[in-house]
């Protein structure tokens, strides 16, 4: 076996064993699960390095295992895999840090760090999978080990919301297995190929083909969050902030749109979905996500709630991209996958800082916040321009290739959805920006407990933000240079076209 | 034209990197460190390296790696541009050390007033599409905070309505900024209005531009907010506002409407009409201000219409576009300087720093910015005056002849407003109820701005002129309407001496027809809303609210109208994509 044939399962070693030792740990063992923590997410970080250099190369990264006759278990890196893990291995390199430093003294962290670590597993698998049957399994395991996460507080609200994910999110996997099998029967095995592995069926499966894509966008659009669909993320907002954090920018709702990336791409090709004339479907919904997140966010009083009901609009700006014919809008929406969520996690940190510094979880507690700790605002303030669209940050460089995309394809209506947008994003994060720096504060805050020190608030938390959202403006600044998301994501886009 | 200094690449480069990053750098040190009076000290010195730029060669870099690719330039436009913008900036940012030296947000206020000016200069330098959006960007928002300073609820107001306009303008220029790089290889400016000319959706593009870039360039009837926002922000401020910033709109048009390549005559019309419109109902509506500022914001209105006249005659007539937009750049090089002066002699009205002399020579340079405003002879004003006549005469249609009489009407009420505007600060400077004390050196940048108006009149203007101008027009042609103006406003003085003799129209005229066409739409739509409740009322649940209703359980109740309501919203939403997707397939 060689080393590039190894390489995908030590990819997931990295944290399938820290998990475990985690669970084998005693709960007090605080200091060694730390070292274990880090020691795993830096040598993941350095593993999805020496992946991307061999998928750089054309090198074939795969570990095939048949279980069954027909049907095998497959882990394998291209273009779009690349994407995902690295944008996942980076974020969960930072979300543990900060997670570390919010859980700090409580009850059941042995728990929490075990299927965080399964958690991130999952999702690695999710981008390494190389069939639809592999993306499903981890897709499956990745529901099952963010349960526990949701409902980590174990009060009532977070055991209603848990149960309410749980619901959602299995009725969407029955869809995908009925999919998945239907498609089996008519397409036998096969792998996700870049331009399309299904292409070759014959026309008279047409209308059993368009079913079948929009029961697995159906049921991947659970996850990504898709209008009417969508219920169950601004319910889970009562996780714990590093949770939120991950699950909105990597682990479940990016994992949802990475599925409808992987089925229009790799399964139907992109050509061959725009012949059965489903994409603009796809379009109109996420269209219609974009717009109705937007409006439900702008009348939210609860940061967290304002946030997740922006995630809805925005990661539809994903399937947006995907569902336009054209190079351009296809740059577009896959960059925003890593865009987002670097820009998402930023925000999450940052409420997380405010909930956990001062105790605010309102917005409407939030006057002065910019004096109060003017270094976790500052963070916000950059990741919320950049969810605006404003350049030259992260967000920019999405909206800007979605819209030359939309031009380009002659969808003109996607340029007014993007301004619309655009215009309820700023409605509603520039009245948070301007009463956390313009507005005197109002009485003392809510609970502060971090007395002031030499920081504004414990290190471990302000770090994250301040690298994310560092990384939002070099995203957006140094776009044109080798390095960045949009570099990648234009050698997937040449490979899928 | 203007050059006077040649420097290779690597220095054009750096200067171009000082111009963006200094007062960006300098802004993030104030924001650490805000009591550091050196720091502050320094901020009018990051315009030399832009006035370098003014003087030296025509040069371009370009950097692909950076955001979607930069390119930053030297041209024409762009000298002239630079020339004006930098020295107003500059003045400005000296102005304000001494005016707003004991003010407690005066940290807030530098920090914002650097990232404005790099938004200004930064947009006059870009050479691609999404650089210039980016600066204009960076320019109107970081000018918000200028516009709210004091914090009244004036000024609140005024930022609200500025915001929401700049806001506006910014989204539909993104919708016409991608519609045009889809066509233009690199984005790069130059090629922008060859690309717009040949689009299928010319027209559309061209609307767009006239209306998103018209926000700033003050175009009635988009013109609301800048009676409003201009005289609310701090004195230096107001002079950027006015003097610099309004211009970005103007350079915009040139950079992106394809003068000389596309006649759209139908559209020139409408342009020349507004201009007018703007330009003589400025002088109206102007004349009845109370403050002395808000008489300069709608001066600003007035003159900005006369540059609108020449970019509708530019866009009628494709034969004299390249004349219409060089003129255009002149009067907004004059108007920048004159304006700048006016607006920083009613910071020296209300500060007082050197008595009655003092004030005597403040009335004197504002008498002479007036003069210059108004075309007299041996001004900038005269030279710029001309050469939009000899645009004017060369329009489109039956124009010729009502604009020879329209402009002529315009240069009388630019008197007036002048006249007004001097018995307002008169009255300013003896009402001490207004003054604060300032230091002495206030007077600097007040006195280098007055320079820098007579040098361009006398020199700049006449440069840049020459080769294009032919014979100057007749100087009494240009006189009698200023002889007028000042006769009817001694006339008036005399008959009416009390301080406001005429009702005063509130600032930002129409806006309040828009509150009112606003609140009739929201109500309507709020009626439509409730209506379509009650229509899924009785479609959707009709049994779940019937018992409700029968019950009147107040928490029920609510609980079902909160799901309805998502309904209505959702269904109202469903029901406008629906119709937006049916017009983007048919």
């Amino acid at each position: 076996m060689s080393f590039y044939q190894l390489l995908p399962v030590l990819v997931l070693a990295t944290s399938l064993v820290t998990g475990v030792l985690i669970f084998l740990l005693g709960e007090e063992r605080a200091r060694t699960r730390t070292v274990l923590n880090l020691l795993g997410a830096v040598l993941k970080i350095v593993l999805v390095g020496v992946m991307i250099r061999a998928v750089f190369m054309g090198q074939l990264v795969e570990t095939r295992w048949t279980f069954l006759p027909g049907m095998d278990f497959v882990l394998r890196a291209d273009a779009m895999t690349i994407l995902f893990s690295s944008l996942s291995a980076i974020l969960w390199l930072v979300t543990t840090i900060y997670a570390i430093g919010y859980l700090e003294d409580s009850p059941n962290r042995r728990r929490f760090f075990g299927y965080f670590s399964l958690c991130v597993t999952a999702t690695m698998g999710v981008s390494l999978a190389g069939n639809l049957l592999t993306f499903f399994v981890f897709y499956e395991v990745l529901t099952l080990t963010t349960y526990p996460l949701v409902t980590h507080r174990g009060t009532d609200t977070s055991l209603r919301a848990g149960g309410m994910y749980l619901r959602y999110t299995l009725i969407g996997s029955a869809a995908i297995l009925l999919a998945m099998v239907w498609l089996y029967v008519l397409a036998g095995p096969f792998d996700f190929t870049e331009t399309g592995a299904i292409g070759f069926l014959d026309a008279k499966h047409g209308p059993a083909l368009i079913v079948i894509f929009f029961l697995l966008v159906g049921g991947f659009g659970v996850k990504a969050a898709l209008a009417p669909l969508h219920r169950w993320l601004p319910e889970a907002m009562v996780a714990p902030a590093p949770v939120s954090a991950l699950l909105h920018a990597v682990a479940v709702v990016k994992a949802g749109a990475f599925g409808i990336v992987r089925v229009v791409y790799d399964v139907y090709g992109v050509t061959f979905s725009a012949q059965l004339g489903v994409l603009p479907v796809l379009a109109a919904a996420s269209a219609f996500t974009i717009i109705f997140g937007s409006v439900r966010a702008l009348f939210q009083d609860d940061l967290k709630r304002r946030l997740a009901y922006s995630t809805v609009s925005q990661v539809s700006y994903i399937a947006l991209g995907v569902a336009i014919l054209g190079p351009a809008s296809t740059i577009g929406g896959l960059v925003h996958l890593a865009h987002q969520g670097i820009m998402k996690i930023t925000m999450f940190f940052c409420a997380g800082n405010l909930a956990e510094t001062l105790g605010i979880h309102a917005i409407r507690e939030m006057k002065g916040a910019g004096r109060r700790m003017p270094w976790t605002m500052g963070a916000f303030t950059v990741a919320a321009l950049g969810m605006i669209g404003v350049p030259p940050l992260a967000g920019f460089i999405s909206k800007w290739y979605l819209g030359v995309g939309a031009a380009e394809s002659g969808d003109y209506w996607v340029l007014g959805v993007l301004a619309v947008s655009s215009l309820l994003n700023a409605a509603y994060f520039l009245p948070i920006l301007h009463a956390a720096w313009f507005k005197p504060q109002e009485g003392d805050w809510p609970h502060e407990h971090h007395p002031r020190g030499r920081f504004e608030t414990s290190l471990w938390l302000l770090a994250p933000p301040l690298v994310t959202a560092l990384l939002v403006l070099l995203a957006g600044l140094f776009a044109g240079t080798d390095y960045s998301p949009l570099a990648w994501v234009k050698i997937i886009a040449r490979r899928e076209y | 034209m203007l050059t006077l200094f040649h420097f290779e690449q690597p220095v054009f480069i750096a200067l171009v990197a000082l111009t963006l990053l200094g007062p960006l750098l300098l802004a993030a040190l104030l924001a650490r460190w805000p009591d550091a009076i050196l720091l502050r000290g320094l901020s009018p010195f990051t315009v030399l390296p832009a006035l370098l730029l003014a003087f030296g060669p025509r040069l371009e870099v370009h950097s692909p790696n950076l955001v979607v690719g930069v390119r930053l330039g030297v041209d024409d436009p762009a000298a002239i541009f630079l020339l004006f913008s930098a020295i107003l900036w500059g003045c400005a940012g000296w102005f304000g050390l001494s005016y707003l030296a004991h003010d407690a947000k005066r940290a807030r206020y530098t920090i914002f007033f650097l990232m404005a000016q790099a938004g200004n200069l930064g947009l006059i330098l870009a050479q691609d599409i999404a650089t210039f959006y980016f600066c204009f960007a960076l320019m109107s928002f970081s000018s918000y905070v200028l516009v709210v300073h004091d914090g009244q609820a004036a000024s609140n107001r005024a930022g609200r309505i500025y915001l929401s306009l700049a806001i506006l303008g910014e989204v539909l220029q993104f919708i016409a900024f991608s519609i045009i790089a889809t066509k233009v290889p690199d984005a790069r400016l130059a090629d922008v209005p060859a690309a717009v000319a040949a689009s299928p959706f010319r027209n559309e593009l061209i609307v767009l531009l006239l209306a998103s870039l018209g926000i700033k360039a003050g175009l009635v009837p988009l013109h609301v907010w800048l009676p409003l926002a201009h005289p609310v922000a701090p004195t230096p401020a107001s002079a950027v506002l006015s003097g610099a910033m309004i211009k970005a709109g103007l350079l915009g048009w040139l950079r992106f409407v394809p003068f000389g390549l596309a006649a759209w005559p139908e559209a020139g019309h409408v342009l020349i009409a507004l201009g007018l419109l703007g330009s003589l109902g400025g002088a109206v509506v102007g004349v009845t201000q109370r403050h002395p500022k808000a008489v300069l914001a709608y001066s600003s209105i007035s003159q900005m219409g006369l540059i609108i006249v020449l970019v509708g005659i530019g866009l009628a007539t494709s034969s004299v576009a390249t004349y219409a937009a060089l003129a255009a750049m002149l009067y907004a090089l004059h108007h920048g300087l004159a304006k700048g002066l006016l607006f920083l002699s009613v910071g020296l009205a209300t500060s007082d720093p050197g008595g009655a002399r003092g004030q005597k020579a403040v009335l004197a340079g504002c008498v002479l910015a007036g003069l210059s405003l108004a075309g007299a002879p041996w001004t900038s004003g005269m030279l710029a005056k001309t050469a939009l006549k000899k645009v004017a005469g060369l329009a489109p249609g039956d124009w010729p002849a009502a604009l020879g009489w329209m402009l002529s009407l315009a240069a009388v009420g630019t008197t007036l407003l002048m006249a007004r505007f001097l018995v307002r600060l008169r009255a300013l400077q003896r009402d001490p109820a207004h003054h604060h004390a300032v230091a002495p050196a206030i007077w600097w940048p007040w006195t280098v701005l007055l320079l820098a108006v007579l040098a361009v009149s006398w020199w700049a203007v006449p440069e840049l002129t020459r080769p294009h101008l032919g014979k100057i027009y007749p100087w009494w042609k240009l006189t009698w309407p200023i002889l007028l103006g000042v006769g009817v406003a001694v006339a008036f003085g005399r008959w009416r001496r009390d301080a406001q003799p005429f009702p005063e129209v509130p600032a930002g005229d129409v806006l309040s027809l828009y509150g009112w066409l606003g609140g009739l739409a929201m109500s309507a739509g709020r009626r439509l809303l409730a209506i379509a409740q009650a229509a899924i009322l009785l479609t959707y649940r009709w049994q779940e609210a019937v018992v409700v209703l029968a019950k009147r359980d107040g928490r029920r109740l609510d609980r079902a109208e909160g799901r309805l309501a998502d309904m209505a919203i959702m269904g109202f939403l469903l029901l406008t994509i629906a119709l937006w997707l049916g017009i983007g397939v048919f």
